[in-house]
């Protein structure tokens, strides 16, 4: 199993090297002058010689691989440079706002698992019927419809309208659970419903193909209970597909908390990102985009892991 | 040369009455997948409405009254008007032709570049694949959306800057399921025949696999225009997409969001359409796969 695991992630770090590679490009290349991007408009009142100075001092002159192992060296270090517009350390801001992001993303994820599994499993079980096209069509509404809007409409029916749930805001679980979770629930369910279709989606495709094998069969003969043959013999075995969708889908699910943080006014990574992309602030959106893609990568790993432990005959091979 | 060269080509029947064969093909089709059916008339009509705008729109997009602002819903504007007093129905339609552009155009750049590396890396294989997929791999590693606003926080925000963030982040999707189609059919008889014929690897690619791994790719682009007009919405929503005063679903969105309390119907009826077109276009991309796939068939 460790050598499974260690195996893995010596796989993942030429992928983590192209993927600081892209992010140094993306701003040190693609976006023009660094310096410029560095100080924002105060560039334009430095002096001829200061702006050399500070050249030479931040090593621009250097050839662009050399620039690139120096911010790779730093990165590394945990030092992902200042933000223009706050002069905070990228680093410290990131790492505020980052449990507000996670309590976020584990909210949604809990709500998809919860509701999405047993709705992939009813529809699975029965196929044809109205409970199963019920299922799908709420697992495909979930899927088609934009986030945003959804949570926009939440807000309207649960705050505006019957005023049972607040509309904006994030109070830390561990300051007040009762008020957190109050203020979690709109925005964990927004973020989770494209989850939701596509984990019931797949549940119940997986579910399909595993009810239909020999072994569900012969459970069935030697008599044993319907609910014994679903959790243990056919649920445990349709889980392998429904963890790959789960670990794919973590991309989406951090991309989807930059708008979700903008609707619900929620102080985490997301908010944090778009507004330095408002400000230009080049070095938080540097910073931000390594961490999505460092997040995802880890995800991706998860989910890797978890295959070896719902089939360990993954390990093996 | 050219008698071998026919061998591999499938036989070009034409029939006299080909185009009562499709019609009753299609029909056929249409009867086996209803909701499939329903759904690409849905696709269809979205795009007739967006074309047919400025004849079928009741008032100019742009145009401004000061004395009907933040109307509710009524007879005379069916989806009520913003707070410059702009008929939201106009705005929605005007704002379906741009909406479907940047997916469409998206899609494009997503297929123009996705499709050839793929291809490329399927049919060489070693150390070609093994760079173009970590390439992928990268690439994928970046949630789809933060991507597109790196890119457009980089490029500055604009329909044309939307559709390159938006094409780039879903290109290596298209790289992949190519990759994939690639590998299996370069292994068929037919390719050992064309390599053993001399016939180039260029055109063995371009002739031979590409053709046969099409479908795949035309199922992925209708499931990923949907995606691409979520992403464009997404982005719009958020102000960095595309800019006022040009409609777009995602901008009334947007303009909507903080008026919510007083007029609903501002952000309410773009998302209904974003709603419909994209579960328009995931039900008909699926009904295609399983057209083209029917070993998928209702899962």
């Amino acid at each position: 199993m460790l050598r499974f695991i260690l195996r893995r992630v010596a796989s993942t770090v030429p992928v983590l090297v192209i993927v600081s590679i892209l992010t140094f490009s993306l701003t040190n290349v693609l976006g023009g002058d660094p310096l410029l991007a560095l100080m924002g408009e105060e560039e334009g009142r430095l002096t001829a010689e200061a702006e050399a100075l500070m050249r030479e001092e931040l090593g621009l002159n250097d050839p662009l691989p050399v620039q690139y192992l120096n911010w790779l060296w730093n990165a590394v270090q945990g030092d992902l440079g200042t933000s223009i517009q706050t002069g905070q350390p990228v680093t410290e801001a990131l790492m505020d706002r980052l449990p507000v992001t996670i309590q976020l993303g584990a909210a949604a994820w809990g709500f998809a698992l919860v509701l999405a599994i047993p709705l992939g499993m009813i529809a699975a079980i029965s196929r044809d019927t109205w409970k199963d096209q019920a299922a799908t069509a709420v697992a495909l509404a979930g899927i088609a419809m934009p986030s945003f809007w959804m949570g926009l409409m939440l807000i309207l029916l649960f705050a505006v309208w019957l005023q049972l749930l607040p509309p904006s805001g994030f109070v830390n679980i561990w300051d007040d659970p009762m008020a957190a979770a109050r203020h979690l629930v709109l925005p964990a369910l927004t973020l989770g419903v494209d989850l939701i279709g596509s984990v019931a989606r797949q549940t119940r495709s997986s579910m399909l193909e595993v009810l239909g094998q020999d072994y569900i069969r012969t459970a069935r003969a030697k008599g044993l209970g319907e609910r014994i043959v679903l959790s243990r013999h056919a649920l445990r075995n349709a889980m392998l597909p429904v963890v790959t969708v789960l670990g794919l889908q973590f991309a989406n699910l951090l991309g989807g908390t930059v708008i979700i943080e903008q609707v619900f006014a929620i102080p985490g990574v997301g908010r944090l990102t778009l507004g330095a992309v408002f400000a230009q602030d080049m070095p938080v959106v540097q910073g931000a985009v390594l961490l999505a893609a460092v997040a995802t990568l880890a995800g991706n790993l998860w989910a890797d892991i978890m295959y070896t432990v719902f089939d360990p005959r993954i390990r093996v091979g | 040369m050219s008698d071998s060269s026919a061998t591999l080509s499938a036989p070009a029947a034409v029939a006299p009455n080909a185009a009562r064969g499709w019609a009753r093909q299609l029909w056929k089709l249409a009867r086996q997948h209803k909701i499939g059916a329903v759904a690409f008339g849905g696709v269809v009509l979205i795009c007739v409405l967006a074309a047919t705008a400025p004849i079928i729109a009741p008032y100019d997009p742009l145009a401004q009254d000061y004395e009907a602002m933040l109307n509710a819903p009524s007879w005379e504007h069916p989806f009520g008007t913003d707070r410059v007093g702009r008929d939201i129905l106009t705005r929605v339609l005007y704002g379906t032709q741009v909406s479907v552009m940047v997916g469409i155009v998206a899609v494009g750049i997503s297929i123009a570049i996705g499709v050839p590396l793929g291809l490329l890396s399927g049919f060489a294989g070693g150390a070609v694949d093994n760079v173009i997929m970590r390439l992928m791999d990268a690439l994928l590693a970046f949630p789809r959306l933060i991507l597109a606003l790196a890119i457009v926080a980089v490029l500055s925000p604009g329909a044309l800057n939307v559709m390159i963030a938006v094409g780039i982040g879903s290109m290596p999707v298209y790289a992949r399921l190519m990759r994939s189609q690639a590998l299996a059919i370069r292994e068929h008889q037919y390719i050992e025949a064309a390599h053993s014929l001399g016939i180039p690897n260029g055109r063995i690619m371009y002739r031979h696999i590409l053709p046969n791994a099409i479908s795949p790719i035309i199922v992925q682009a209708t499931l990923g225009l949907g995606y691409a007009v979520l992403a464009e919405a997404g982005l719009s929503f958020l102000g960095v997409g595309v800019q006022p005063p040009t409609a777009t679903w995602g901008s009334i969105l947007n303009q909507g969001a903080p008026l919510l309390e007083q007029a609903w119907w501002v952000a309410f009826f773009p998302g209904v359409a974003i709603f419909l077109f994209v579960l328009c276009l995931n039900l008909a991309g699926d009904a295609l796969r399983d057209i083209l796939d029917p070993r998928l068939r209702g899962r």
